[in-house]
């Protein structure tokens, strides 16, 4: 199994998403934040997938809707964090 | 006194009383909706003349206010829900909007001094530039909408049993062309205000028994990137693609996916000049014309004019021409543009460059009018110059495939940075819908003019940054 840190996905979400470089980003969730619209979610999308060399389903692509959420998709594909 | 009714979408669905719109609330029918649209025209009777203005959003309420106006034959502006308040206040003030309805059902009654005469012919007025901000409008008499609705359910085949999501907006020239071709065949719209990368999306989609599917090239683009397939969607029969052109593999990649599951995929071609849609190309005719922009629409046709002589000879390469009941009258930029004649008598200069083949198809090279799709959504150059302008000089904007690419002379990575940040939030896109390119100088024609044909090629030849599909395959 795959371990990375949980600062390479905030890193990932803060890009995705055009946040500061030290937002908080744990409790974001979609449609809570205006920057996370579609476009957000595909650089998101893209930027997960090719960080952990994976390829997201698509049921798993529109359950993408927190940042909690992600860690328990990126679970299902091998990809855990310390 | 307002004009008479020229557009009643919901005549044909009068004559059943079928789903008109269905949406998280309830389900409405042609019935429902046609006593609500009457009731709020008699209101509307009542307000003073003048132009009304709507922040469309995909609601019933909105929906019928949209119909009364139309009804009552005002003039309406339709402008994106998010515009910033300045954006509205400058477009209130030069149209002398008096009604303006929306964010939610609010509807705010603006005072005029003089009176403010209703334009002979009623019209409805659709933004040429998605989010820069400018007030400059398509101006598209409501006889034009109806004409092109009319032409686009006859070309689908939309029936009544058919249900269409609302998966663009409604004050975008598709989006609007959605909901008109519908309610005009007596189909049904179902509002749905979600992404279509949230599960709330298809989980609606499925609930409501969508039958079709509207998209421009970057809604495909993100249906692939999360490897959509229509056998999820049993209800799904029909997709369309409009709004840009979308590659030939993606075209490939949907038409078999459709083919697969005995629905259509169908590419149009269009404008707002042209309400929404001028071509067609059926699923049927796809195979033998895989990047064609398609044949014109009934009641439509188009003409190629090269060396200032207009022709409809094939293989003749040269700038687009339409003819049709759905030409604008012309663009607006303020309240006395509205009183200007038809400036184009149902023709309409593309500003597209192509040629025809002998069956009347029809094959796009390139575009005259400088204008760029952000995401799907539409940007006029000139005013994202304008914006870049005011951060360096002399700085330059032309298209990438479904971005804006800037050009400044220097090589200030600082700056390259300031300046994708300042456009991306002044057009309020993300900010990979910008990329900033240095020159040591700007090419110029010998005219001293830009040569944005240069432009475009180096801005073909660096990738778009957010579409990393491409590089992949």
């Amino acid at each position: 199994m795959a371990t990375h840190t949980l600062d390479q996905l905030r890193a990932i979400f803060r890009t995705a998403l055009e946040l500061d470089r030290d937002a908080a980003v744990d409790d974001l969730e979609y449609r809570g934040i205006e920057s996370w619209d579609s476009v957000a979610h595909m650089v998101l999308v893209s930027e997960i997938e090719d960080t952990f060399d994976i390829m997201l389903e698509t049921d798993d692509v529109i359950d993408m809707s927190s940042f909690a959420k992600t860690q328990e998709i990126l679970a299902r594909y091998e990809v855990s964090f310390e | 006194m307002a004009s008479p009714t020229e557009f009643d979408p919901l005549e044909m669905g009068s004559t059943t009383d079928g789903l008109a719109l269905v949406d998280e609330f309830g389900e409405y029918s042609f019935a429902d909706l046609r006593k609500a649209v009457e009731s709020k025209s008699l209101e509307l009777v009542g307000e003073k003349d003048g132009v009304a203005l709507i922040l469309f959003e995909p609601t019933m309420q909105a929906i019928v206010f949209y119909l009364a106006a139309l009804r009552s034959g005002r003039t309406i502006i339709l402008a994106d829900r998010r515009s910033k308040a300045e954006v509205i206040g400058n477009i209130i003030d030069r149209y002398g909007v008096t009604l303006e309805f929306g964010p939610g059902d609010n509807v705010t009654v603006h005072g005029q001094d003089g009176p403010t005469p209703n334009p002979a012919t009623p019209q409805i007025l659709l933004p040429t530039s998605g989010s820069t901000g400018s007030p400059k409008m398509v101006r598209l008499p409501h006889s034009a909408l109806r004409a092109n609705a009319r032409s686009i359910a006859a070309e689908l085949g939309i029936g009544f049993n058919d249900v269409a999501p609302t998966t663009l907006p409604l004050h975008y020239s598709y989006g609007l062309s959605v909901l008109n071709s519908h309610l005009v065949a007596g189909a049904a719209l179902a509002l749905i205000d979600h992404s279509v990368i949230t599960r709330q999306f298809w989980d609606d989609f499925d609930r409501y028994g969508c039958t079709s599917f509207a998209g421009v090239p970057y809604t495909y683009s993100m249906l692939a990137r999360m490897r959509f397939s229509p056998t999820d969607h049993p209800s799904l029969r029909t997709m369309t693609q409009a709004g840009g052109r979308l590659s030939v593999e993606l075209r490939e990649k949907f038409h078999s996916a459709m083919d697969e599951v005995r629905g259509q995929f169908i590419v149009m071609y269009g404008q707002t000049e042209a309400t929404a849609r001028m071509a067609v190309l059926p699923h049927a005719e796809f195979s033998d014309r895989r990047s064609s922009a398609g044949r014109a629409l009934k009641g439509g046709r188009f003409s190629v004019l090269a060396d200032n002589c207009e022709t409809d000879t094939a293989n003749v390469e040269g700038e687009i021409v339409y003819y049709g009941q759905n030409v604008m009258l012309g663009y607006a930029e303020d309240q006395a543009d509205l009183h200007a004649t038809d400036s184009c008598g149902g023709r309409l200069l593309t500003g597209d460059t192509g040629q025809l083949d002998t069956e009347g198809y029809l094959w796009l090279s390139g575009r005259k009018k400088r204008i760029a799709k952000v995401f799907g959504e539409r940007v006029d150059l000139d005013d994202v110059e304008r914006l870049a302008a005011s951060i360096t000089e002399p700085v330059a904007a032309t298209s990438g495939s479904d971005h804006v690419v800037i050009f400044f002379e220097g090589e200030d990575a600082q700056l390259a940075t300031t300046l994708r940040t300042h456009i991306a939030s002044e057009l309020g896109v993300h900010r990979t819908g910008i990329e900033v390119q240095t020159l040591p100088a700007l090419p110029l024609l010998n005219s001293g003019k830009i040569d944005y044909a240069d432009l475009a090629r180096l801005a073909q030849g660096a990738a778009p940054p957010s579409d990393k599909e491409e590089h992949e395959s």
